[in-house]
């Protein structure tokens, strides 16, 4: 229990949330809450020297400050945005996402002009839309005036749910959409966070220039992707390709791009001869920043904190658990944006670690014995734990997405490879390649022949007889009692296998 | 030693990478159409054909003065009242007048 407690308390943390989405009867009811918190903790004091009831009271105590926690961050105040849906209005806003991601400007209010009455403070995010205008002509920060009809976000279909609530749940309740001449850019923001993403954004943009110099498309889609963030110019067949053999993941950047991306950085440091402890500091320091380049994601968030937690524990000489790195990263990601939480990259990112974690040991010991060192041993590792990954994940797939992807597997085996290859190439791409034009052809052209190779995989594990299946009457109670069988499976086996190893 | 393990690593994987790219580089010279992946046809997305009866939301707004509101409008239409008939159909979508129809009709197909 010790080793896993941090993992416990995000688990209870995580369940207050779920409750205060859930229980209707506690939206805007914070004394309900305040009580609650109030008694377990008196429990808590009450029972210092009863461990069990300590340990109840305490996790049951996070629940309630997670249910808090929702609570709070959801809570719109009268003059939200929200609350001015339908109406005709001029504005002062913030632009608060970079314009050329692809994924729609958003802006932040901040002043209702009202004509002949003065101002008014608004706060709430916005999704805006400028008929006319170039992607490049607003950059994040920037302050604009804007004059149009605040409408509903429209409820087109979005997997399980709907494109509106998708929204909501960024905060997200209205559109606006603006003809060019009733924009106006009055000021920026000039505090030093703001100063710090924009320079980062700026950075952004010019990589993908330099991307798109040197490699033809769909390759710079591709690139762009795999280091930027940017999937808004990958192409169609390949995108299905990789949703039918289960490795969108490959080019959605992840957790794993970030590790390979770590993983490189420290042996380039440590065949630079720098200090051990400077080079966990410049780890940290460069892990940040990339997580703010590539978008924030929840997996790209979930890694960057593992990793710096895991950098800085060797710094000090401290041990980690990777249930407790898991557990720490959930619990900081969901104290500041608690709604990340009904998010499919959180559920997918976190199922995947918890799954390997916990399942591919199991099926490692179930998978015989084998040399250390071996091309066996390092299959056999592989196998088990890119199974795991999907037997875990599974349920969860077949639910949002409507599909079973055996192929997977297999899939997972030959291209996370193929994938650190990649990586090491687009990476002598970008940073010698920005010194030396003959250098970035050369490496442009190693990027693009292993992009190639990818793509061949992909598409020949794709034509696989049995390698997908639709399964689009997947629902909850289906989700539900797979898992319930797979942890049955996993206790009776992972026994079983335990048995095998002390005999 | 000369090299540790990490540094002979690193050095193959350069020297690989470098001969790759070189390989490619040259044999791209030589074939222009080697290593393509996907046929990109450039056709603008202005020219592209919409099928009203079958569009998502996002396919409709590409159209010329449909926007979010005008397209949930046309996909409520069709489930509330089966597919157009005709073009002109889209006509009876609230919203869509004479000017806009004019402006999109070369886009709309049935089919």
């Amino acid at each position: 229990m010790k080793k896993v407690y941090l993992l416990y308390v995000a688990v209870f943390f995580a369940l207050g949330e779920i409750i205060g989405k859930s229980a209707e009867f506690l939206k805007d009811r914070p004394l309900i809450l305040l009580f609650l918190g109030f008694i377990f903790f008196i429990m808590l004091l009450a029972s210092v020297r009863k461990e069990p009831l300590f340990i109840i009271s305490l996790f049951a105590l996070f629940a309630v400050l997670g249910t808090m926690r929702y609570d709070a961050f959801n809570a719109t105040p009268k003059n939200h945005i929200k609350n001015l849906v339908g109406r005709k209005v001029i504005l002062e806003v913030e632009i608060a996402s970079d314009p050329l991601d692809g994924s729609g400007l958003k802006a932040e209010g901040k002043t209702l002009i009202l004509p002949g009455q003065g101002e008014k403070q608004v706060c709430g995010k916005m999704l805006v839309r400028i008929r006319g205008s170039e992607k490049n002509a607003y950059r994040y920060g920037d302050i604009l005036r804007v004059e149009g009809t605040l409408r509903e976000i429209p409820r087109y279909p979005l997997g399980k749910s709907d494109y509106r609530k998708f929204l909501a749940n960024k905060k997200i309740y209205a559109i606006l959409s603006l003809k060019k001449e009733s924009v106006k850019k009055i000021g920026e923001v000039r505090s030093s966070p703001a100063k710090f993403v924009r320079f980062i954004y700026i950075v952004r943009e010019k990589l993908g220039a330099r991307v798109r110099v040197f490699f033809n498309r769909p390759y710079s889609g591709v690139v762009e992707a795999l280091f930027l963030g940017k999937r808004g110019d990958l192409p169609k067949p390949l995108k299905e390709s990789l949703s039918k053999t289960g490795t969108f993941h490959i080019l959605a950047i992840s957790g794993l791009h970030v590790g390979i991306i770590y993983f490189i950085l420290r042996l380039a440091l440590k065949v630079m001869k720098v200090n051990p402890k400077a080079a966990i500091i410049l780890s940290v320091l460069f892990l940040a920043c990339y997580a703010v380049l590539t978008g924030a994601r929840p997996s790209i968030l979930r890694a960057t904190v593992m990793f710096s937690i895991l950098s800085l524990s060797g710094l000090f000489g401290r041990k980690t658990s990777v249930y407790n790195l898991v557990g720490i990263s959930a619990l900081l990601i969901l104290l500041f944006n608690p709604n990340q939480l009904f998010e499919i990259g959180f559920v997918l990112s976190y199922g995947a670690v918890l799954s390997i974690v916990y399942i591919s040991p199991k099926i490692y010991r179930l998978l015989g014995g084998a040399k250390s060192g071996t091309v066996a041993a390092y299959l056999k590792g592989a196998i088990s734990v890119s199974f795991a990954a999907w037997v875990g994940l599974l349920g969860v797939v077949a639910y949002y997405f409507g599909i079973i992807a055996p192929v997977t597997v297999i899939a997972n085996i030959l291209i996370i490879p193929l994938l650190f290859v990649i990586m090491g190439a687009g990476i002598l791409f970008f940073i010698p390649g920005i010194f030396c034009k003959y250098m970035a052809v050369i490496f442009a052209g190693s990027t693009t022949f292993f992009i190639f190779l990818l793509v061949k995989i992909v598409e020949f594990l794709r034509n696989l007889p049995c390698a997908y299946f639709n399964v689009y009457g997947w629902d909850a109670k289906n989700a539900i009692t797979y898992y319930i069988m797979l942890l049955g499976i996993i206790l009776i086996f992972g026994g079983a296998g335990r048995k095998r190893k002390k005999n | 030693m000369l090299f540790t393990k990490e540094e002979k690593l690193a050095i193959i994987f350069i020297i690989a990478c470098s001969l790759v790219g070189a390989g490619f580089f040259y044999y791209k010279r030589a074939q222009s159409s080697a290593f393509e992946i996907f046929a990109i046809k450039n056709i603008p997305e202005e020219q592209k054909q919409v099928n009203i009866n079958a569009a998502s939301i996002r396919e409709l707004i590409s159209l010329k003065r449909i926007g979010p509101v005008l397209a949930e409008r046309i996909v409520l239409y069709r489930e509330e009242n089966g597919p157009f008939q005709s073009a002109e159909d889209v006509k009876r979508v609230k919203g869509i007048g004479e000017h806009t129809y004019r402006l999109i009709k070369k886009r709309i197909t049935l089919e």
